[in-house]
């Protein structure tokens, strides 16, 4: 497709003055988003920081090493980022190519699918209780949380089925596919993690409707999904708890660590107090290096830190419209959506959270909050995007 | 390239699939949607921060003393030799008044409460009902400082007796600097202000060791929300052994004491010392001053009745800061020209207090007079400048470069021992002439002179030589009997232990050992030699001359009954020459034959005009002093006895031992 674009291009200049030797190294010359690569790094340096100022504390008061929480941080981000640049480089057509004999055809993604499925199985049995829910496997040294795969996979197996036959979508029956396919992971994924259940549903819904061209049944499915989530809240009881702890979070006792939150949003004013000099880390915020991080950020940097931080998220997210606009074909551009809509939905989700927003669910802040897991497979997606960007043709840039 | 094969398959099958321009909007609009929800979070925020911001940043602010504690740690001792406790610490209480918690009730609380504090505490109901109405919300009011157990006792009994409308009061406890013996030794075991930053002494210099680490009482919530409490316990500052001795310290001061009363002087000083390791056992400095009560001064006490005096009187170590506390308080009250003469004043203040924590004995320098003798004549037998046989001649009187140097007396033939009984200027002029000035000065160094000796103590002097330039025939002749160039008490003690030990120069220091909180020792002086000074020889020699002074020479009411003390007497003259204003000294050694200590006694103008000008108030001073001290540092008297009536020999001492070149003789 981008051949035949930039043949007809090529034709046009030909008419215009026809320098062929101009054509032909431009034609090998190919787009790689600088821009994307720089936010995705600062992103990651700014969170090394936040997590060594406000992790310091507790980190030398239980472990006596006021550095192990950034060290860990850093050898993830190291990893990532290598992990990142690589999967940049290979070409996101490789994971849906089918390989095998002529009856039976098997891609990668199709294998991850099934990994997937086999360890989200595997996790509701053998995993290692950390938060009341089980969400890690241990792997060696290693703990993986299979839901952060899980999300990687969605995300190209969702752009995958609506890239096969985007007009399906069109009628209900095509997202009933879709759904077929993916609805098991999600359930699975919701048995143990309701949030990140919901932040696939997220992808699931928003890629088929950016990509049909009809917009009623969405609603419908929407208000579906939403059912579907009250339902299990009610199943769950301590969830329901939680929505108690939202609506007086001042006067309810669950709503100690989204309130201690508060007061560190609150009590930092407009330019906040100064890097490092936040009280509410000093072992007030449970899990403030975690999934609250975002309120000792706005608590030692002000508003209009936080302000800025959302800021560098909305133009990491319009980097990623622009190459999801911008992509050779329809796959890299669905693949973006799927990513976008994750980022956008986790960071919403995190601050709207730690705001008392919504009721309190945990969320961790991309790019910022501790966790290796989640940090090295968000890079590994952000290395599909980049691959995507690097696959955009400068003639195919030209004027449309 | 199999992926671009792939994706050529795919494009051939079907019709390559775009983005179409219809995708592009929906997804904008998404992005709209995420745009959105974006502002709504910054408007919560903000709206957070208008709707809470107070509550919430007091509720942040309240944390720091709720959960997280600090638990004081001990300042380290400081003990003298043998183990008597010059510094140690008490517990007192901050009294805390909690207004906003008195006021509760419709103000129930108050009557009850005020009367408790003030039947309690000395404080008066006017003050505390002012301090409840001015500020009635406040929830932390320091009320007192540094009370006594026994005071707040007292007030929780009557609390007890009434809990239920007594409240709103509580403690903070705190250790306190107390110094059990006053001013005894108080420039040498000094004090430091609550900030660490003005100081003298051992507790100045000594602070890091001193100092220990405040431990931590902090309160968590863990993942089910308990409030777990965690305990980091001080570690205590380490105990620092003085080389001082109380005993001899007190004798020594109590001589001084007894020496005020009976003539006063100027300045006087008194070091007493270990030559054989350069262990100070006793260092007075003047009557010293009281250090529990440092920024007190004497002459403020009867007339001044004012604010600042009242609160340092109440808490020595934190005067220095409430000082100035007061002081931009007054200021900012009062006019330019007030808040001047208050600048000027406290200056004033600063000044005379530095007065009397300037220790004498390292702090102050002076001419040393003959007492230097001993020095020159060492040097000589050295360098082979002179020989125990060697004989001068004093007519008296001599002549060098228009100026009259003069000598205490006409001795005609003196031998070298001779020139240090009787102290004879003409014998040093002759000695120093043979040594040559380089020599000279090369001897004045090796003995430290001109340079600080290192003593543990703050803010040492090093004295003022005459510079190479300057040292000329005249320079060099007086100087060989100790005028024209300043030194101080110790570096004078420090040289001549040196020379009467056998030639090992000592670093003299007022601090034996440190040992930690837990036992193990930190720090230990070394007594290692830092320098050599003189040949065995050459020391025998001067320990034969020095006893042979007190013996027989000008030095005689030195001697102790029952002990060999060698010594030396000086009597130098201070400032213009014929204001005629005297120094008088007297340093010696006991046992003479093997010294054991060595005592050095400067006296600056006595304040008696038959004496002023004579070393009799030294020696005398040094033979009573002795009398009491050796029994202490375990030297006995030959005969077994202890003498408490040294008789005193009424023998006039020959008069005006130096005249220096005098401007008015030419």
């Amino acid at each position: 497709m981008a051949k035949d674009l930039s043949t007809i291009k090529n034709s046009l200049r030909k008419e215009d003055g026809g320098r062929e030797d101009r054509k032909k190294v431009s034609a090998e010359k190919h787009y790689y988003d600088y821009t994307l690569l720089f936010l995705i790094l600062f992103l990651t340096c700014f969170g090394l920081v936040m997590i060594y100022s406000i992790s310091a504390f507790n980190a030398t008061k239980y472990y006596d090493n006021a550095t192990l929480f950034v060290r860990n941080q850093a050898i993830f981000a190291v990893g990532g980022t290598i992990v990142m640049i690589l999967v940049s480089k290979f070409d996101y057509h490789w994971y849906i190519q089918k390989f095998g004999t002529k009856k039976v055809q098997i891609s990668i993604l199709t294998i991850a699918y099934v990994v997937c499925f086999v360890m989200q199985i595997l996790v509701l049995k053998i995993g290692d209780g950390t938060n009341g829910s089980n969400r890690w496997i241990p792997i060696g040294f290693f703990k993986l949380q299979p839901s952060e795969l899980s999300k990687v996979m969605i995300v190209l197996m969702t752009a995958y089925i609506v890239y096969v036959s985007p007009k399906r979508l069109d009628r209900f029956s095509g997202y009933a596919r879709l759904l077929v396919f993916t609805a098991p992971i999600i359930g699975l994924i919701a048995l143990e993690n309701l949030t990140t259940a919901a932040i696939i549903g997220g992808i699931v819904l928003v890629v088929p409707f950016v990509s049909s061209r009809k917009l009623l049944y969405f609603l419908a499915v929407l208000g579906a999904v939403l059912l579907i989530g009250i339902l299990f809240i009610h199943f769950k009881g301590y969830r329901l708890a939680r929505i108690d702890v939202w609506k007086d979070i001042e006067n309810t006792p669950g709503g100690y660590q989204i309130l201690q939150g508060l007061y560190a949003i609150a009590s930092g004013g407009w330019f906040g107090k100064g890097l490092g000099n936040s009280i509410q880390k000093l072992g007030y915020i449970p899990e403030v290096h975690t999934d609250m991080i975002f309120t000792c950020i706005v608590e030692e940097l002000g508003i209009v830190g936080g302000l800025l931080l959302i800021c560098v998220y909305i133009i990491l997210l319009i980097r990623i419209y622009k190459i999801a606009v911008n992509a050779p074909d329809l796959f890299g551009s669905l693949i973006c959506v799927g990513v976008f809509v994750q980022i956008a939905l986790q960071a919403i989700l995190n601050i709207a959270v730690v705001t008392n927003t919504i009721p309190s669910t945990g969320i961790p802040l991309p790019f910022i909050s501790y966790g290796g897991s989640s940090l090295a497979f968000l890079m590994l997606e952000m290395g599909l995007v980049l691959n995507v960007s690097n696959q955009i043709d400068y003639n195919a840039q030209l004027p449309q | 390239m199999s992926a671009a094969e792939t994706h050529g398959t795919l494009g051939r099958k079907k019709k390559k699939k775009i983005f179409t321009r219809k995708m592009q909007a929906r997804f904008l609009l998404v992005f709209c949607v995420v745009l959105v929800a974006f502002f709504i979070l910054i408007i919560r925020i903000m709206i957070l921060r208008q709707k809470h911001g107070i509550d919430y940043s007091n509720a942040v602010l309240s944390h720091q003393s709720y959960i997280n504690t600090n638990i004081p740690y001990e300042r380290g001792k400081i003990l003298d030799r043998n183990g008597a406790v010059l510094a140690k610490n008490v517990v007192t209480y901050n009294v805390i008044l909690d207004p906003s918690v008195v006021n509760a009730n419709k103000g129930m609380f108050v009557e009850p409460t005020v009367n408790a504090i003030t039947k309690a505490f000395p404080v008066n109901a006017a003050d505390l009902q002012k301090i409840l109405k001015d500020k009635p919300d406040s929830k932390y009011i320091i009320l007192l400082k540094d009370r006594p157990y026994e005071e707040v006792k007292h007030f929780n009994e009557l609390q007890e007796a009434n809990h239920k409308v007594v409240k709103g009061v509580w403690f903070e406890t705190k250790f306190t600097r107390v110094y059990p013996y006053g001013s005894l030794a108080s420039h040498v075991v000094g004090f430091i202000n609550s900030d660490h930053s003005t100081g003298i002494g051992i507790e100045k210099l000594y602070d890091s060791y001193l100092t220990g680490k405040s431990g931590r009482e902090s309160g968590y919530y863990d993942n089910e929300l308990n409030l777990v409490e965690k305990t980091w316990p001080a570690t205590d500052g380490d105990t620092v052994f003085s080389t001082i001795d109380v005993a001899v310290q007190t004798a020594v001061e109590r001589h001084i004491k007894q020496f005020n009363a009976e003539y006063g002087c100027e300045n006087i000083g008194v070091i007493v010392m270990n030559p054989n390791n350069g262990e100070i056992y006793a260092m007075a400095s003047n009557e010293g001053f009281d250090l529990n009560n440092p920024f007190y001064l004497p002459e403020e006490n009867p007339n001044n009745n004012t604010q600042s005096t009242s609160d340092n009187a109440d808490k020595a170590g934190d005067a220095g800061n409430d000082e100035n506390g007061n002081g931009e308080g007054d200021g900012e009250n009062g006019t330019d020209d007030e808040n001047e003469a208050e600048k000027a004043a406290l200056k004033e203040r600063q000044k005379r207090l530095d007065a009397i924590w300037k220790n004498f004995c390292i702090q102050y320098t002076f001419e040393p007079g003959s007492t230097f003798k001993c020095i020159t004549v060492a040097a000589a037998l050295e360098e082979g400048a002179a020989t125990p046989d060697s004989k001068y001649w004093c007519a008296g009187l001599t002549e060098l470069d228009q100026y009259k140097i003069k000598c205490n007396a006409k001795h005609s033939d003196v031998t070298l021992e001779q020139s240090l009984m009787y102290s004879c200027n003409m014998a040093m002029i002759d000695i120093s002439a043979k040594l040559g000035k380089t020599t000279f000065r090369s001897y004045q160094e090796r003995f430290g002179f001109g340079y600080p000796t290192g003593i543990d103590l703050t803010a040492e002097e090093k004295g003022i030589l005459i510079p190479d330039s300057n040292l000329n025939l005249v320079e060099l002749a007086t100087s060989s009997f100790g005028q024209g160039f300043n030194v101080t008490m110790v570096q004078m003690a420090a040289a001549y232990s040196s020379i009467v030990n056998g030639g090992y120069y000592y670093t003299p220091h007022v601090v034996k050992k440190i040992v930690n909180s837990e036992g193990a020792t930190v720090y230990e002086a070394k007594n290692t030699i830092a320098a050599r000074t003189v040949s065995k020889s050459t020391a025998e020699f001067i320990r034969k001359a020095t006893l042979e002074t007190v013996r027989g020479g000008t030095a005689k009411k030195a001697a102790v009954k029952g002990y060999d003390v060698g010594g030396k007497t000086g009597t130098a003259q201070k400032g213009i020459r014929s204001e005629g204003r005297y120094i008088v000294s007297f340093i010696g050694s006991v046992p003479a034959e093997n010294p054991q200590v060595v005592i050095y006694v400067v006296i600056d103008e006595v304040h008696n005009e038959e004496l002023h000008n004579k070393s009799t108030p030294a020696t005398q001073l040094t033979s009573e002093i002795l009398k009491d001290i050796l029994p202490h540092l375990g030297l006995y008297p030959s005969d077994g006895e202890i003498d408490y009536g040294v008789e005193i020999e009424h023998e006039d001492e020959v008069a005006g031992e130096v005249t220096g070149p005098d401007e008015h003789n030419h």
